[in-house]
């Protein structure tokens, strides 16, 4: 190795080498030897041969010599360091000094300080030095500096600063060694995470943005997609719900642009899976591919935006173990507060009152409720207090270990995280294993092996759902008893909570992953890589259903016990088992020509898979074993049921970058890409994209010229994307199989029954996208503030849409979905960072994203009723736009004569007769008719068009603080159900429902009150619109840490405290649910807010 | 390092071009065509899943607020026999009584695209089978069932709607154009066209089955339907006819115990006709946790379908009249005394001994969910009265969901009063009108009608007889828009009983509990929803 080295030097330098050395004048302040030597060089004539590598752990040289000889001036750069020269025949050899036994040079022990400063020379706090090869490491103060109390003199220092390039510098017998560490986030240099590969930040020429997993680790989420919320432009997440374990997120990127599945893909190390169980721990960074030229790789499967999941893997030389975990709280972000039962009857009693009925609650009654002295028949229930917890306990514990050598790198780790519901027999559980390893087996073969496993655990009572918890708390009224003053439960919901059995789900992953990379020795630039990834899911489910007692209080006041739940107990359950195989197998190739650069690959991607499913159950038990064996043995009473699918896709996909001159880019990708849920002859398509990019700033009227400047590229993009819409076998007329009718009177048994599926289309194929994208990326003040800015249009055609409405309503079958469907999206995103640190030790960054994306439908099925009228029209409109009336306030007495009737010519409702306090419509057909004819689009999309995230960091002497605020526009909650009716369905009325129209309070919220919702006011119409905006401090954590003079003594080398939180505070105009909340009736397990108190070790 | 290059481009290679067959793929959840159609018995499967439409039942999701007789909201909550129990969502609270239905807001929302659905499935099999070598006796077995399949589809849409499109094959757009898109037919060539079916229908169907074949549809099924369509229709001599063939072929009897017809242990009994076949555990029906009372605490029964005083007020004393007609066995202190045997089958009443306990609705009894309560919203009973009729006593109140009992579409009681009507109507009361009635007040524990009715004291009693008799089986909608009745029952208010004071001093209060709002300008008709008249423009909506 090391003689081939040489060999190329000679080859290179011997051109020089023809003069006599002559003595030296050298006048340098710290120079690098490198430089140093080439200068010797240029003055001496002589010929230098030396290790590159022992030459750069010099670190640079003051020197000051007249005319003085090349073997002592070449002593003295040496001192201190193990080299040795030889001069002969006017060359100069650096050696390594030998060490031999009895002859070790004696190293001194000396103190070392210094300070670390960034490129501006302000000082870095919290950088960490670490002695390489020796056992010590310190962190710099608040004022950058650092002190070693005894080091060798030729120690080597490893400085590392979360954000910069770390670098290496020798000690060489200093005593003040001082070290300026360079920005690394934004460099141009770096390398990003594209399709199939990476790219040289400078060269990309597509819409991408990324964020470390470090940032998402801020976030206690049990999945990783929530944390993305606010992180990146153009990308939406919406978590829909606070369940243990059940926190993910609705992802879109760049707004909604379909009307089939608007999901993105979601790859983790290039093999799709699901992200959300990941330790987040184990993430290095989260990319996402935004336009054309970055998704068209992905064919079929790109045109709603891929999220590119890259783990961490091991680096040679940085050993690093490492403890990371949190203990925390969660309580539910907003619960309405409910009226209690002294309130509940008397306002029930007026609602009975206002529409002619007798009073449900006599004034005995009243009092009885008012006093509480009767808790068994006059109860007060506090039924969210007593069903929904708050401050359950959430915790996460990981352990992660790294290193390597040049040869053989590693990474592994383990990580725990156990989330509690509001309920006691509620939870969830994870346990994450991953370990990979890089290994060259050779200079040119690398081998890559991963193995990731996950399994996961939720627990829930068999006889209730956790989300029922959150609807039977918000909706029983306070006059019914949850339990007896003797303790007696006095509703089936508590035994249902605790005696009910249970329901476990068990959900277990397996993600192997081999890959062989060979460089090709005589065709320098080209590489062969192979892959092949491994998926098992195996998902376990059983439920033990048991029979439940609770007590009733009869006419005699006699507690009576009632059953609740099955006659006997009965057990369910079923195995789900979903194999997976990627093959994938890339050819790159890397070639610098002068001043062209070019960078390509292809690729030939196969996945295939299996997936079956099987079940059985057993009821009437009669022994308390719950095991499927130990049931009846009554074949009546035994039941099962299976299923198995194939799936496979395959394509081809190629990428192609070249760069002129570092100043203009151009690229070309695609896919030719086919899947099976197709008819012959309709699986394949192509999707083509190209891109060119033009980095202004390299230009030589910008470059070195605007000082504040560094970086100016404009990017454009257009290309063809697919989306895989619909199910398989779409294109085949069949006939399903199901378990039908019951013949035999009373020895029933069951038939099997057929029917003719949807009408057949054999010419049903995926959607495509036609994007077009224009960004520019711009970094000035050195690097300080970064900039990027996109807009985006989008065109999506032959999306699935039914067209139930082209056939009558006669036809009696569902005809199945064509490619008919046409869409419409645009929006601009625009992202600014900013870092800053200054001379007193404090550092900041602040950052925001916006994003703004709509869309509309250019052509769907409709009727002619609809389409014929502007207002009904859903044409033209964004998809999912809501329809119902137009509200014009509530009715008011002055509406009505004296006899109680509307005044002549008000326009007439349909919907039973109205009076004073109910809603009124506007009649916007002029037919006289409050009727369906007078719908039209009522508020804004239920997603929101506008998103954006703000995040700050401020560093001061050991403390920091992130937080992290996100918010939504352009949206709108619409209030159904209880949220919207008081006693709606024998539910209870929520406090702020008290706002309600009487002839006192004409400008209520609310209409009349009564005591069930009136036809009239349940039309769908703007009147039950509210803003769905939002602010909220999604992330917060505040982090200390720990002197290292107080770390010394236990062997830690960094320890971190932290206090950290999720959904701090919400800012949004109907506080009384959570603003994201995931159905109009909020009959879901509600979001949580989130404190926890963390600690990070480093050993 | 050679090798391994070659060998990952021979594999490159390989895949790529060995990839042809990579994504055929056959499906493991589907039958061809060919297959279905080859033998009897896969065909059967397809009927199978016909008679498998007759009611899906009630279940959370997708029937769950369509009327019928197996329903949350059953058919009699549409009439003044029953008011239900709760309110939010259900269509004869929010719609019915407030007249506020229309084709946006239809109370039968999916029945007009079900029983199109259902007819499709049987225009399908007609005409598969009608093509299949099949042996001819099975193929005319099969054949018949789907005949009076669709011809009892149809009759549910003409019930509702008047004259309907009649689809007698499979509609196919890309085939016969915009030939899919059917006017509606008269109401006179829809009753000829079931008359015509049910003739075609009767003639391939057996008197009964056996063993594992119980439940399908026979030749009695048919002619009931047929008679039920002449009745509908008014063709008096005609249906007089056709019910006295049923009656004269002595293929049923009257079950002899009246609150046990509808019991899981007596399905299929002797005066069964047609019913929708259920099963506990294999396909259960949530109608008793929908219709069962509310017991002394929250948690069973919805109280869904509670019955009104105004039906109460029907029953007959021993006697032989009501309480209107003076009846001396009638004692306002005890006003449940001595009444027709079938009150106590149909209804529970306060005092009632019900499941080992006693059912009270009087006012004062603490905790008793049960509790009069005309404003209910939730908890509480509507009307002072339970269901007692249809629910399997072995599984009140509690535990309900596996309910197996049998939904009786035509039993042969109602032949007999359909025999009645119709012979009254064309003949005058004959005395086979008073047979045929006088067999119904046998098992009532009721004295035979008086002689010497006319025809229109007669056309009264059998109006009577047959609420009573038929009450909560879903026939008295029905009956109020053919007898064109509704606008008058419903200028009535629903009433309901108001029981005070304790022990033996007990007041018993009529007072109303609902208003019905009715328009014999339109409602005797349902309007058509108006999904089926967008999609197709040759539909004319009925006067809405």
């Amino acid at each position: 190795m090391k003689t081939t080295f040489i060999f190329v030097l000679v080859a290179v330098l011997q051109v020089n080498a023809h003069t006599h050395a002559q003595p030296l004048t050298l006048n340098e302040q710290n120079i690098p030897l490198r430089e140093l030597i080439e200068k010797m060089r240029q003055q001496t004539g002589y010929d230098f041969f030396y290790d590159a590598k022992l030459i750069r752990a010099v670190s640079p040289v003051t020197i000051q010599v007249q005319d003085a000889p090349l073997p002592e001036v070449l002593t003295e750069i040496f001192d201190g360091y193990p080299l040795t020269f030889s001069i002969a025949d006017n060359a100069v050899v650096i050696k390594k000094v030998t060490l031999k036994a009895g002859n070790a040079i004696k190293r001194m022990q000396q103190s070392v300080s210094g300070m670390v400063r960034d490129a501006d020379g302000q000082p870095l706090a919290g950088a960490t030095v670490r002695h390489k090869g020796g056992d010590r490491t310190v962190i710099t103060d608040a004022s950058g500096r650092f002190q070693f109390p005894a080091l060798p003199q030729d120690a080597v220092l490893s400085v590392s600063y979360t954000g910069y390039l770390s670098q290496d510098i020798a000690v060489s017998g200093r005593e003040m060694v001082d070290v300026i560490l360079q920005q690394q986030v934004i460099s141009m240099e770096d390398v990003v995470v594209v399709g199939y590969g990476t790219q040289r930040k400078a060269d990309v020429t597509g819409a991408i943005a990324s964020v470390g997993g470090a940032e998402l680790a801020r976030a206690p989420v049990a999945n990783v997609s929530s944390s993305l919320a606010g992180r990146i432009p153009g990308v939406l997440a919406r978590s829909n719900s606070g369940a243990p374990g059940g926190d993910q997120a609705t992802i879109q990127i760049r707004g909604i642009n379909t009307t089939g599945s608007a999901d993105p893909l979601v790859l983790v190390d290039g093999v799709p899976m699901d992200y959300n169980l990941l330790n987040v721990d184990d993430i290095e960074t989260v990319t996402v591919l935004k336009d054309a030229a970055a998704v068209a790789p992905y064919g079929l499967a790109g045109a709603n935006g891929v999220i590119l999941v890259t783990t961490k893997r091991g680096k040679a030389g940085n050993f690093s173990f490492a403890y990371n975990g949190y203990y925390g709280f969660q309580t539910p972000t907003a619960i309405p507060t409910y009226l209690n039962a002294y309130e509940y009857a008397t306002t029930l009693n007026l609602a009975n009152a206002n529409v002619g009925n007798p009073e449900p609650f006599d004034a005995e009654a009243l009092e009885l409720y008012r006093n509480g002295a009767d808790p068994d028949r006059f109860p007060d229930t506090d039924w969210v207090g007593e069903l929904i917890g708050k401050h359950t306990p959430m915790t996460k514990h990981s352990l992660t270990f790294s290193g390597g050598s040049d040869r053989i790198r590693f990474f592994g780790s383990g990580g725990y995280l156990a989330q509690d519901g509001v309920a006691e027999t509620i939870d969830y559980n994870r346990y994450n294993v991953t370990a990979n390893v890089d290994a060259d087996v050779t200079e040119t073969t690398k081998f890559l092996i991963d193995v990731n496993l996950v399994a996961g655990a939720s627990n829930a009572p068999a006889g209730v759902a956790p989300a029922s918890l959150f609807s039977t708390g918000k909706e029983t009224p306070s006059i019914f008893p949850i339990r007896y003053s003797n303790g007696l439960p006095a509703h089936a919901v508590l035994p249902s909570i605790h005696e009910s059995g249970y329901d476990r789900e068990r959900n277990n992953v397996t993600n192997l992953r081999a890959e062989i990379e060979q460089r090709i020795p005589f065709a320098k630039g080209l590489t062969l890589r192979g892959v092949y990834a491994y998926r098992k899911v195996f998902d376990t489910n059983k439920t033990w259903n048991l029979p439940l007692t609770f007590y009733g209080l009869d006419g005699n006041n006699d507690f009576v016990p009632l059953q609740s739940g099955p006659n006997l107990p009965t057990l369910n359950q079923g195995v789900d088992e979903r194999y997976a195989q990627t093959i994938q197998l890339y050819a790159t190739y890397k070639k610098n020509v002068g001043r062209h650069n070019i960078d390509g690959l292809v690729v030939y991607e196969n996945r295939k898979g299996t997936e079956g499913e099987l079940s059985a159950s057993r009821i009437n038990y009669t022994v308390p074993l719950d095991e499927i064996g130990q049931g009846s043995s009554d074949r009546a009473d035994f039941d099962n049921d299976g299923s198995s699918a194939r799936w496979a896709q395959e394509g081809w996909v190629y990428r192609l970058n070249y760069a002129f001159n570092d100043r203009y880019l151009l690229g070309v990708s695609g896919r030719y890409d086919g899947h099976y849920y197709f008819a012959p002859g309709k699986r394949y398509a192509f999707f083509p994209a190209f891109s060119a990019g033009w980095r202004i700033s390299e230009e030589n009227f910008l470059k070195d010229r605007v000082g504040w400047l560094s970086e100016l590229k404009l990017r454009a993009s257009h290309g063809k994307s697919g989306n895989l819409a619909g199910s398989a076998f779409q294109y085949l007329t069949a006939y399903g199989i199901k378990s039908g009718y019951v013949f035999g009177g009373t020895n029933p048994t069951q038939v099997q029954g057929v029917f003719e599926r949807a009408q057949a289309n054999p010419n049903i194929t995926w959607e495509t996208a036609l994007k077009t994208d224009v960004g520019l990326d711009a970094l000035f003040f050195r690097n300080k503030l970064s900039a990027t800015f996109d807009v985006f249009f989008e065109r999506r055609s032959g999306m699935l849409i039914p067209p139930a409405t082209t056939v009558p309503a006669e036809y009696g079958i569902d005809i199945s979905e064509v490619n008919a469907g046409e869409m419409e999206g645009r929006g601009l995103e625009l992202s600014v960072d900013y870092k800053h640190n200054t001379s007193s030790g404090l550092a900041f960054q602040v950052g925001g994203n916006f994003s703004y994306a709509s869309n509309k439908l250019i052509q769907t099925f409709e009727t002619q009723a609809t389409y014929d009228n502007p207002n009904r029209r859903r044409t033209g409109r964004p998809w999912n736009t809501r329809f119902g009336l137009q509200d014009d306030g509530l009715y008011q007495e002055a509406d009505f004569d004296s006899e109680g009737n509307l005044l002549e010519g008000l326009p007439v409702p349909t919907y039973g007769r109205v009076y004073p306090g109910d809603i009124k419509y506007r009649d916007l057909n002029g037919d006289g008719r409050i009727d369906i004819n007078d719908e039209t689009a009522i508020g804004k999309p239920q997603f929101p068009e506008i998103i954006y995230g703000i995040n700050m960091m401020v560093a001061w002497k050991g403390f920091d603080l992130h937080a992290l605020f996100q918010g939504a526009g352009n949206a709108s909650l619409y209030l159904a159900g209880d949220l919207a009716y008081p006693f709606f369905n024998g539910a209870t009325m929520a406090h702020y429902q008290l706002d309600y129209w009487t002839p006192d309070n004409t400008g209520a919220a609310f209409p009349r009150l009564t005591p069930s919702p009136v036809t009239n006011n349940e039309q769908t119409s703007s009147f039950w619109i509210r803003s769905g905006s939002y602010l909220r401090l999604k992330t917060l954590e505040l982090g200390y840490s720990i002197p290292q003079s107080l770390l010394t003594r236990v062997a830690i080398k960094q320890a971190r405290l932290s206090l950290s939180g999720q959904n701090l505070l919400t800012f949004s105009s109907f506080k009384h649910i959570d603003p994201e909340m995931s159905q109009n009736r909020a009959r879901y397990y509600f979001q949580q807010k989130v404190y926890t108190l963390g600690l990070s070790l480093n050993f | 390092m050679k090798r391994i290059t070659y060998l990952l481009a021979t594999v490159l290679l390989c895949t790529g071009a060995c990839s042809d067959n990579a994504l055929e793929i056959t499906p493991t959840d589907r039958l061809s065509d060919a297959i279905v159609w080859e033998s009897p018995t896969t065909a059967g499967f397809v009927l199978n899943d016909i008679y498998d439409q007759l009611n899906a039942g009630p279940i959370i999701g997708t029937w769950l607020h369509l009327p019928s007789q197996i329903s949350n909201d059953p058919l009699d909550n549409f009439t003044d026999n029953a008011v239900s129990g709760p309110v939010a969502g259900i269509p004869s609270r929010q719609l019915f009584d407030n007249n506020s239905y229309n084709p946006s807001n239809p109370i039968f929302d999916q029945t007009w695209s079900k029983m199109y659905a259902n007819i499709r499935k049987c225009n399908l099999f007609i005409e598969k089978v009608g093509q299949a070598a099949f042996d001819e006796e099975e193929k005319k077995m099969l054949l018949a069932q789907a005949i009076f399949l669709r011809a009892h589809f149809y009759k549910t849409l003409i019930d509702l709607y008047g004259g309907v499109p009649l689809i007698v094959e499979v509609l196919d757009n890309t085939a016969q154009g915009d030939a899919i898109f059917r006017p509606r037919n008269t109401y006179e060539e829809c009753v000829a066209f079931l008359v015509e079916q049910a003739d075609l229908a009767a003639a391939g169907l057996p008197e009964s089955w056996s063993g594992a074949d119980v439940g399908r549809a026979t030749w009695g099924a048919a002619m009931t339907l047929k008679g039920a369509a002449q009745l509908y229709a008014g063709q008096w001599a005609e249906a007089a006819e056709t019910n006295r063939t049923i009656i004269e072929s002595g293929v049923y009897r009257l079950f002899p115990d009246f609150s046990g017809i509808f019991l899981p242990e007596n399905e299929n009994n002797e005066e069964i006709i047609f019913d929708v076949q259920y099963a506990p555990v294999i396909r259960n029906i949530r109608t008793h946790q929908f219709w069962g009372v509310l017991w002394a605490e929250k948690g069973s029964g919805w109280s869904a379908m509670s019955p009104s005083q105004n039906l109460v007020d029907q029953f007959e004393f021993k006697d032989g009249k009501t309480e209107a007609e003076g009846s001396a066995m009638f004692d306002p202190e005890k006003p449940y005394d001595n009444r027709d045997e079938r009150f106590y089958a149909t209804i529970l009443y306060d005092g009632v001994p019900w499941q080992g306990r006693t059912y009270y609705t009087r006012l004062g009894i603490p905790n008793n969910y049960n509790e009069f309560t005309p404003t209910v919203s939730g908890n509480g009973n509507p009307t002072g009265y339970g269901l007692r009729k249809l629910l399997d006593p072995a599984l009140m109140p509690l535990n309900n969901n596996l309910n197996g009992s049998n939904a009786v579409i035509y039993r042969y009681a109602e032949v007999l009063l359909n025999y009645a009507e119709a012979q009254n109507e064309a003949q005058g009361p004959d005395q086979s009108v008073y047979e045929a009635v006088n067999a119904l007040r046998d098992r009532g524990g009721l004295p035979h009608l008086p002689q010497g009715l006319s025809q229109m004291e007669m056309r009264q009693r059998i109006r009577r007889e047959r609420r009573v008799e038929l009450a909560f089986e879903g026939k008295y909608f029905y009956d109020l828009l053919r007898w064109r009745t509704a606008e008058q029952v419903f200028s009535q208010p629903v009433k309901g009983m108001r029981i005070t004071g304790s022990g033996d001093n007990l007041n018993y209060e009529k007072v109303n509990v609902r208003t019905i709002t009715f328009d014999a300008s339109k409602n005797y008709l349902m309007p058509i929803p108006q999904y089926a008249i967008d999609q197709n423009p040759k539909l004319e909506q009925n006067n809405y």
